[in-house]
């Protein structure tokens, strides 16, 4: 199964990122190729993912759910879609420069497609991680 | 003995399929008709001393980077690729040529010769498409074959994919004919699609076009192609499986529904007591070593219409005391270095007329040309300063006049004439320079490789009905068979013909699943 983890540095508490993390539609505006959203209730969103290779997009329709929460600390999601199940947890941690956060990132394939689901991911998950680390900083960097 | 699986035929294919297993706990037997192994990699001294001659497959564009490779560890058995700089050379009637490079800008500049726009049109096809394809042609390749609907359904939600599904239904030429303006470039890259023994002119190839348009590789193994199937071998042998060869199964033996076993020409019975693995073409494992009536008859209906009616190749295999020398090496000097220069006129219209009389029994009189030189990046296949090569001109296996047997007649006089067509090309190659000839007619490379029915030495025609999910047949794309504990694992299943260890790779998956054993590779 592939996986990522991610750590990086966010300038705000972790009470205010976490109150961020829960909120699927501030959030969703991080993650790099969200098109759409539908929260369904405080725990379950269904999202529409475009991930284009090139020029060819692939559209994913995920519907993501909070599985376990400890507040403001420790959050496991599942999104599962047509074609992947993706796991994340993220872990948050005070520090000097605000919140120190860890994530990782499963991504499972599933069925006909699983094996180019998981070279993709393979090949496009740093990227990604880095620009919702990106997104992130920026948008807790305003005034 | 008992093993858990037999496997018919070693072939790489069957080689891998059974070295995947044997590496996940089970006693594997392959059984090799032939006294030895590698099918279509296979690697002999048929001119003279010294000279290693690649009878079949001279070139494995996938196995170095393929999960096969990895898996198996066949670099520590043994196996062992080159990657020549220059991969192929397109030489033209007047001489000017186009050297095929894997890298896009080398290429975009080879490709500005003719055409800057082409160049830019190359340029942009990878920026657009060369990540897609990158990303997704091996593992459509190493996993058994994607729904039609569900390649549909990804790609009919976007302008982009709809696009790509009008290009997928596309012949290769009208293809090219969108795409580029200049005859020549048009030319290099149909060349880089017929060479594999797909038609020019067949709907439904568009994306395996555009494929080759965007990749290129030519890595040589070192030794000849036999040394992949004796790298598979040790990966095999090194896991506790076995290897028989001068064993000719004769039969598959079932027990009511069930594979269990099967007997071999001499009247020695093996069991199998999970499965045995076919690696021979269907019609052999099925009609043959089955019989067709232990089978559904609509089964043995698909068995009897799987094809195999497309080009073959007239060979020449060549000792040489110096390599080839271009005419248009005096433009190109890197056409000298590439592994192998194909000649296929100046216009797209010239292959669809060779396939035209291909299909009608006529061995083409014009030049349909690749000549591969192995040992201008590998020296160790012919003695020191000396040469191989291999000429392929493109022939049909049933002639007009006299139908297979026909080559009889011909062969003599057309491989003086095919020779001919070369030196008016490579000047040099003169008879002195020829220090002995080995001609391979379609009928032999049947003969040599029962698998290779009409000579087609892709397992079956590489048309769209038996491509991807409808190879060998419709509903029977993912390797089991009807006869319970009977699976295929040969070139005429996806990914299809060629070296590249798809097929074994696939069917050792789905085998693995059928029968919980650890898939160490997942």
């Amino acid at each position: 199964m592939p996986s990522r983890e991610a750590r990086f540095s966010v300038a705000a508490s972790p009470e205010a990122l976490w109150r961020f993390l829960r909120d699927f539609e501030a959030l969703c505006g991080c993650i790099p190729g969200v098109e759409r959203i539908r929260v369904v209730d405080p725990r379950t969103a269904e999202l529409r993912v475009k991930e284009k290779v090139g020029a060819v997009p692939l559209v994913v329709d995920l519907r993501a759910e909070i599985v376990e929460e400890t507040p403001p600390r420790r959050l496991h999601a599942v999104a599962k879609g047509e074609h992947l199940t993706m796991r994340i947890d993220v872990a948050l941690e005070a520090s000097a420069a605000g919140t120190e956060l860890t994530s990782v990132f499963d991504v499972t394939g599933t069925g006909p497609l699983k094996p180019i689901v998981n070279r993709l991911f393979e090949k496009r998950s740093a990227e990604r991680t880095a620009q919702f680390a990106d997104a992130l900083a920026k948008r807790f960097s305003r005034p | 003995m008992a093993y858990d699986f037999v496997v018919v035929g070693a072939g790489h294919n069957g080689l891998a399929c059974a070295a995947y297993l044997a590496r996940g706990g089970a006693s594997v037997l392959v059984l090799e008709r032939f006294h030895r192994v590698g099918g279509a990699c296979h690697t002999e001294e048929v001119t003279l001393p010294g000279f290693k001659h690649n009878v079949c497959s001279v070139v494995h564009t996938h196995i170095p980077s393929s999960p096969v490779y990895r898996d198996l560890e066949l670099e520590r058995h043994g196996v062992r690729y080159v990657f020549p700089e220059h991969l192929r050379g397109t030489i033209f009637p007047d001489q000017r040529s186009i050297v095929m490079y894997r890298e896009p800008e080398r290429m975009a500049a080879e490709l500005a010769k003719f055409s800057a726009r082409d160049a830019d049109t190359y340029r942009q096809l990878i920026a657009d498409y060369g990540e897609f394809v990158q990303a997704t042609v091996h593992p459509l390749m190493y996993s058994p074959p994607l729904p039609p609907s569900v390649q549909a359904a990804q790609l009919e939600s976007t302008p982009e994919g709809n696009l790509l599904l009008q290009w997928q239904m596309s012949t290769p030429v009208q293809l090219l004919d969108e795409l580029f303006e200049s005859p020549e470039v048009k030319v290099h890259f149909l060349t880089r699609l017929t060479v594999l023994g797909f038609a020019p002119d067949q709907f439904g190839l568009g994306w395996i076009c555009l494929m080759r348009i965007l990749t290129g590789e030519a890595p040589i193994c070192v030794g000849g192609s036999q040394q992949l199937a004796e790298g598979l071998r040790r990966a095999l042998e090194a896991h506790g499986g076995k290897v028989r060869t001068g064993a000719a199964v004769k039969r598959i033996l079932l027990r009511g529904n069930r594979a269990v076993g099967v007997e071999l020409a001499g009247g020695e019975k093996v069991e199998a007591a999970k499965a045995v693995i076919t690696n021979v073409e269907p019609k052999k494992s099925f009609l043959d070593m089955v019989g067709e009536e232990h089978l559904p008859e609509a089964f043995v209906r698909r068995v009897r219409r799987y094809h195999t009616r497309g080009r073959s190749l007239f060979v020449l295999h060549l000792a040489l005391a110096e390599p080839p020398r271009y005419r248009a090496a005096a433009g190109n000097p890197p056409v000298d270095n590439a592994f192998s220069q194909e000649m296929f006129g100046g216009d797209v219209i010239e292959q669809v007329r060779a396939y035209q009389q291909i299909s009608l029994g006529e061995a083409p009189r014009k030049e349909m040309l690749q000549v591969c030189m192995p040992t201008l990046h590998d020296p160790s296949q012919a003695p020191p300063g000396r040469h191989t090569a291999v000429v392929w001109q493109y022939a049909p296996y049933r002639l007009a006049a006299g139908g297979p047997e026909g080559w009889r007649a011909l062969r003599e006089e057309y491989a003086e004439h095919v020779l001919g067509l070369w030196r008016s090309y490579a000047p040099n190659m003169t008879k002195d320079k020829i220090l002995a000839m080995k001609i391979q007619d379609p009928t032999d490379t049947e003969r040599n490789n029962d698998n290779l029915v009409g000579g087609v030495d892709v397992v079956g025609d590489l048309t769209p009905d038996q491509l991807g999910y409808f190879r060998p047949f419709a509903g029977w794309s993912h390797y089991r068979s009807p006869v319970e504990g009977l699976y295929m694992c040969g070139g005429y299943c996806h990914p299809g013909g060629g070296v590249h260890a798809g097929a074994g790779h696939n069917a050792a998956g789905v085998i693995a699943e059928d029968y919980r054993l650890t898939k160490w590779w997942d």
